[in-house]
């Protein structure tokens, strides 16, 4: 369990985040939903262990985010956190070796991800010359490569093509299969995020201000809410 | 141990590749320091100047020059990790910070190393020092200098590459600490190329290697925190 | 923070006061002229004391910048940056007074001398940690940043003056006047140094707590604007 007990952060003079309590079981899929700026991204990356709270603790399985529960999230942030200069594999060799993933069990992973998300003929790229839907895959592929059982994405796909998109929901599917994975994302994107998740939460000025599970919430009820917190701050 | 040490050479092995593609670091490396070679050259008249305190000129110019080159190569080092935002990606990750830290201070000083062994060579020709009667004893020096300034380097270009200013502010914050490498690599080059013996130079030596110990220690504890974002 | 900002130690800037005026008094009336350097030598007093506080305020800073990292309570970095400001204050004072009292007495502005020497790269480190700060925006990662440059550049003090004292010392240099130890100082001169490094430091602990209080108001503003902009 993935929880955020009255996290709060401040950037700069700012409250990005208010005193938030959040929790996510093993199997979930949690998508957040908000307008930039409401602290989606700095939830995402507290959760991460990223990012420190100023008050509040982030736990996962009952315990603070100490440098070796690290190993057990995946990130997938704004920034790619690739090497530019570097092939895609020689990044994922990077990574699983900070990571500390036997190399046998890197390669299975790369031809699993790689077959799945189909960017095999890339692998040997630097990442300098692929599009915007090849380095997202490949940075899917650092996020997921050391088997992390939470996935946090922000916006994931964003600025992405339908093929891409496809490519990354079916690995996204996969690994559900798999095991049972917390999955958490930021998404503008209302149908999305029903499409996916199995719970919605609506985050505006750092705090929470919607939250329910899929099949008690409708696409009106969530707009509803953004457009309640839009219309009492503007 | 195995962890860290696994950790520690993927920074290096990752550094160097991705300098070995490009050659960008090295190369303005070089060619900084050959230039402020040639151009002390000018300042101090040819050879840098004659006489006794000829040796003395040279040893400065060539550890001023190398102080300067290395300031180059870290902005270009530590930009290409705020490019692809490296140090969150490595914070982001369960591996020791301290690991990462000494990889990243032994890549440098491995560039370093290359451009002094450039320097020294250019050093002989133009300033016709003799730097091969006592080359052990002046690779000795320059590792145990460049040890220490790619130590404190690495740790003032990692926070000064997150700055508004970047790299303007770097050898504002370095230069200051490093005088104790300064003298020490200049003191200790000066008596070597002045025909001198280990009894003039060892306890540069050991002055400079308690910099690098003191350094690398403090710096690898607070490394975490220039990494956290 | 409703509090009285003056706190438990309004009497603090009197005392100061009172006693800064004794010092000023014992340093120019009760001390004797130095028989050797004449007048020049009360500098001393202003020299001494700025050096001791100097060091003691980067020692402090030091210790916030632990606190700080250990505990991160932003007050510690309040009372470092505050630390390192008065610090440099002082720091300059003495790199001010001692070519002062130099010129009249060695004949030259600047000898390189050990001590003297320590203190100006002692100063350079200070202010880039001042600047550090002033090109940073982020208040928690300045903060972090801070504190490292508050522990490395102490921890380098003694690295720095060991090898100036080497490196004056393993070179040829004119002849230079040594004062003679504490020792040897005539009771009326202990006077007048002792009440000056009291009032100094005294002097210093006010600074402190007046910038850490002007910086916790800034801080307000700052959260104040923030919150407003909000809404």
């Amino acid at each position: 369990m993935l929880e955020a007990i009255g996290v709060s952060r401040r950037y700069g003079w700012r409250w990005a985040l208010k005193d938030l309590n959040l929790s996510v079981s093993p199997g979930e899929t949690l998508a957040l939903l908000g307008k930039n700026g409401s602290g989606k991204t700095t939830l995402l990356k507290t959760l991460a262990g990223l990012l420190k709270p100023t008050q509040g603790a982030v736990r996962l399985s009952g315990q603070p985010i100490s440098r070796e529960a690290k190993g057990r999230i995946g990130l997938l942030s704004h920034e790619p956190m690739l090497y530019e200069g570097l092939t895609v594999r020689e990044n994922l060799e990077y990574f699983a070796r900070l990571f500390d993933v036997e190399r046998e069990e890197m390669l299975t992973r790369v031809d699993l991800l790689a077959g799945t998300l189909e960017i095999e003929e890339r692998l040997d790229e630097p990442v300098r010359v692929l599009s915007q839907g090849f380095r997202q895959r490949a940075a899917f592929m650092r996020t997921l490569l050391h088997t992390p059982e939470v996935v946090l994405l922000d916006e994931p796909f964003s600025g992405l093509d339908t093929n891409a998109v496809q490519r990354l929901e079916s690995v996204i599917d996969l690994m559900r299969d798999l095991r049972e994975y917390i999955v958490v994302f930021t998404t503008h994107d209302l149908s999305k995020a029903f499409e996916m998740a199995e719970r919605i939460a609506v985050l505006a000025g750092g705090r929470l201000v919607y939250e329910e599970d899929v099949e008690n919430s409708s696409e009106e009820d969530v707009s509803a809410a953004f457009d309640e917190y839009a219309g009492g701050s503007a | 141990m195995r962890r860290f040490f696994s950790v520690l050479l993927a920074v290096v092995e990752k550094d160097l590749r991705l300098e070995w593609r490009t050659k960008e670091s090295l190369l303005v490396m070089v060619v900084f320091a050959l230039l402020v070679l040639t151009l002390f050259s000018f300042a101090f008249g040819p050879g840098g100047g004659s006489g006794e305190n000829a040796r003395a000129v040279q040893a400065g110019i060539l550890w001023i020059s190398f102080l300067f080159a290395c300031v180059i190569g870290l902005s270009r080092t530590m930009g290409v990790e705020r490019e692809s935002t490296g140090f969150s990606a490595m914070y982001a990750s369960p591996a020791d910070p301290s690991a990462l830290y000494l990889g990243k201070v032994v890549s440098v000083a491995v560039l370093m190393g290359i451009m002094e062994f450039v320097g020294f060579a250019v050093l002989a020709v133009l300033y016709h020092a003799d730097v091969w009667k006592s080359a052990g004893a002046l690779a000795l020096i320059a590792a145990s200098a460049t040890l220490g300034v790619a130590a404190a380097g690495t740790l003032f270009s990692a926070m000064s590459a997150r700055t508004r200013t970047r790299e303007v502010l770097l050898p504002v914050l370095m230069f200051p600490a490093l005088v104790p490498v300064l003298i020490a690599a200049v003191k200790a080059t000066e008596a070597h190329l002045g025909g001198g013996g280990w009894a003039d130079s060892r306890d540069w030596i050991r002055l400079m290697l308690v910099y690098d110990v003191v350094f690398l220690v403090a710096a690898s504890v607070v490394f975490e925190y220039i990494l956290e974002e | 923070m409703r509090r009285n900002e003056r706190g438990a130690f309004g009497w603090l800037p009197v005392l100061t006061l009172c006693v800064l005026a004794f010092a000023i008094f014992a340093d120019l009336f009760i001390a004797g002229t130095d028989r050797l350097q004449g007048p020049p030598q009360r500098i001393f007093y202003i020299h001494v004391p700025s050096a001791w506080v100097a060091y003691f305020a980067f020692f402090l800073v030091f210790i916030f910048s632990i606190r700080y990292l250990a505990k991160r309570n932003p007050d510690d970095d309040i009372r470092a940056h505050a630390s390192a400001e008065a610090g440099v204050v002082f720091c300059t004072l003495v790199l001010i007074t001692g070519p002062i009292w130099a010129r009249p007495v060695w004949g030259v502005w600047w000898t390189w001398d050990a001590r003297l020497t320590t203190t100006l790269i002692l100063w350079m480190i200070y202010v880039g940690y001042l600047m550090l700060r002033a090109y940073m925006t982020e208040p928690e990662q300045r903060a972090r940043f801070a504190a490292v440059m508050g522990i490395v550049g102490f921890l380098n003090v003694p690295v720095v003056h060991m090898s100036v004292e080497w490196w004056r010392t393993l070179h040829p240099k004119p002849v230079v006047m040594r004062s003679g130890g504490l020792r040897d100082l005539p009771d009326s001169m202990h006077v007048a140094l002792w009440s000056s490094l009291l009032a100094f430091t005294l002097l210093f602990v006010c600074f402190v707590r007046k910038r850490a209080q002007i910086e916790r108001l800034n801080v307000r503003v700052e959260e104040a604007r923030a919150a407003r902009e909000d809404g």
